[in-house]
């Protein structure tokens, strides 16, 4: 077991985490960044794991020292973080912690989903990214969100063979009024509109107010995808009739939303606040981004899903923040620096709530899933089952869990929160919130790895 | 298998694993999901309950669902890196 002292530990080497890193060791504080991932960069930059360290890289490894491929279980007594790094256990005691554990995307079930084919949106990108490879002769695209088109024609340009583009998204009199907040992403909205002439260049059709319902296979019970069932989808929710079609493909890149990974910030004990817009959990925090935990800080999409830009700010900020608190003696530079990132956040804060209302993430399915529909994939625990259980009685996450099983397995709930969110929902509307309670260890270690000391 | 190959970048070396106890040469310094999808392996294990195929699904170490035992650990193959000399075993159902 070995132990670290720091004045700063991040947990997360994303845009939020590695901007954080930057400003709180320019500052001069002694910094350990902590990221499941062999290389910095979060999702969004996915880079391969062969070839020579970026820039960045080596000027920031030269000044933080870096856990990669360093897994964070949980923050224990005398608020000590605890990581699982290379088989040693490691405690981290800090005097400022920060969360920066970013977001994962949603999936809602769909007859089929389980079938091997069927992943995120971001794993075809990252597959793409990482390794120069999608062995997948031909995909279908579906859900909602900004990510869709950006996937879609990422993928175009990486030479894959994209059928369709499904969109739950109904465009409409509902977008203009959000119109005037989307500007003020600027170059962001440019992105955007490059994404969709690729698309529309490429002839690639794209079906709005559609879902996909079915995932067909090769063999009926597990074979792996070989065609996708696309419906209209009224605006009760329910498949128009007569206007099924089917697509031939052998994967199927679903993407539906975010959620923030707040497990390790609620498993220290910080306050949640529900955001109903986005449809997530996220810490309560000041306006310097510490949560309800003395010395706890969280920034970036696991405090609320804003991007990558939005993230690098918050990151920045909190940097220069725990310069000021921990004694650094900052100077006039950084409150100008301090203030002009308060102000740019301002109007990515805008931009970002008028994306939320364009692409409304439907906070349930798109269509009812069937019973015989998996919700939970690593218990296989069918929708049918969640809803038998909700009907005697069961009327929280954790009733579900105890009699089903859903949540229980090796994700921890991260795949299913949502879905068994969505089926209470959907039995009884005005079911009241419940933040989740994740305890410790929020990943799973192996058992001779934990000591005594860490629990919490 | 269709899509797009690594073989189509110059430059790639390769790597020498066991995969179910058959010496393999993959890509290297790829995540153990794209050099098992390049080897023409998507169903990475079985669930415990019906014994159903899994592979890749988030893509980013949050679904447990691509998890293979490598050298004896289970792996999230889709964050981890292949080395050479790894052994790799994908079949059975896996207990988490």
């Amino acid at each position: 077991m070995t132990r670290l002292q720091v004045d700063v530990a991040i947990v997360g080497a994303g845009p939020a985490g590695l901007a954080a890193a930057e400003s709180a060791a320019a500052a001069g504080l002694k910094v350990v960044l902590v990221d499941e991932n062999p290389r910095i960069g979060g999702q969004i930059s996915r880079l391969p794991y062969s070839g020579a360290p970026t820039p960045l890289e080596s000027s920031l490894l030269k000044k933080v020292q870096y856990l990669g491929q360093g897994v964070c279980f949980g923050r224990g007594k005398h608020g000590i973080l605890w990581v699982h790094h290379k088989g040693q256990t490691v405690g981290i005691q800090a005097r400022a912690t920060v969360i920066a554990t970013g977001a994962r995307e949603r999936v809602y079930p769909v007859e089929g989903w389980e079938r091997v084919g069927v992943m995120t949106a971001g794993a075809a990108q990252t597959l793409v990214k990482g390794s120069g490879s999608f062995p997948f002769r031909r995909v279908v695209v579906a859900g909602t969100g900004p990510l869709l088109l950006a996937t879609a024609a990422q993928l175009l340009r990486s030479g894959v063979d994209v059928a369709a583009v499904v969109d739950s998204a109904r465009p409409g009199p509902r977008h203009w009024r959000h119109g005037l907040d989307v500007l003020w992403g600027g170059s962001i909205l440019l992105q955007g509109a490059g994404y969709l002439a690729t698309i529309l260049s490429r002839r690639v059709p794209i079906l709005f107010g559609s879902a996909v319902t079915r995932i067909d296979g090769v063999t009926a019970d597990s074979g792996s995808v070989s065609a996708v069932q696309v419906d209209l989808v009224g605006p009760d929710g329910l498949p128009v009739p007569d206007r099924t079609i089917r697509i031939e493909c052998d994967a199927v890149l679903l993407s539906q939303g975010f959620g923030s990974a707040v497990e390790l910030v609620t498993q220290a004990g910080a306050e949640l606040e529900w955001n109903a817009q986005s449809g997530t959990w996220q810490p309560i925090r000041t306006a310097d981004f510490q949560t309800t935990v003395e010395g706890l800080y969280a920034v970036g999409d696991c405090a609320g899903v804003g991007g990558s830009q939005l993230s690098g700010l918050e990151g920045e900020i909190v940097g220069l923040a725990l310069a000021r608190r921990l004694g650094m003696n900052s100077g006039r530079r950084a409150a100008i620096r301090s203030r002009w990132l308060v102000g740019r956040l301002r109007s990515l804060n805008r931009f970002r709530r008028g994306m939320d209302g364009i692409f409304q993430p439907p906070l349930g399915a798109p269509v009812s899933p069937m019973a015989a529909t998996i919700a939970c994939r690593c218990q296989e625990v069918t929708v049918g089952e969640i809803r038998d259980a909700l009907d005697l009685g069961a009327g929280t996450p954790a009733g579900i869990k105890m009699w089903t099983r859903a949540g229980m397995g090796a994700c921890q709930g991260r795949t299913c929160d949502h879905i068994i969110d969505s089926l209470m929902r959907e039995r009884a509307p005005s079911t009241p919130r419940t933040p989740p309670r994740p305890q410790f260890p929020v990943r799973p270690v192996p058992g001779v790895q934990l000591e005594t000391a860490a629990f919490p | 298998m269709g899509g797009i190959s690594m073989s189509s970048r110059p430059g790639t070396e390769s790597a020498t694993v066991w995969i179910n106890a058959v010496e393999v040469t993959v890509p290297a310094g790829v995540s153990i999901a794209a050099a098992l999808l390049s080897a023409g392996l998507s169903e990475f294990r079985r669930t415990p309950r019906r014994a159903e195929p899994r592979g890749l699904f988030c893509g980013m170490g949050s679904c447990y669902d691509c998890v293979v035992t490598v050298n004896g650990v289970t792996t999230r193959t889709c964050i981890t890196p292949v080395t050479a000399g790894m052994r790799i075993e994908t079949q059975g159902s896996d207990d988490q």
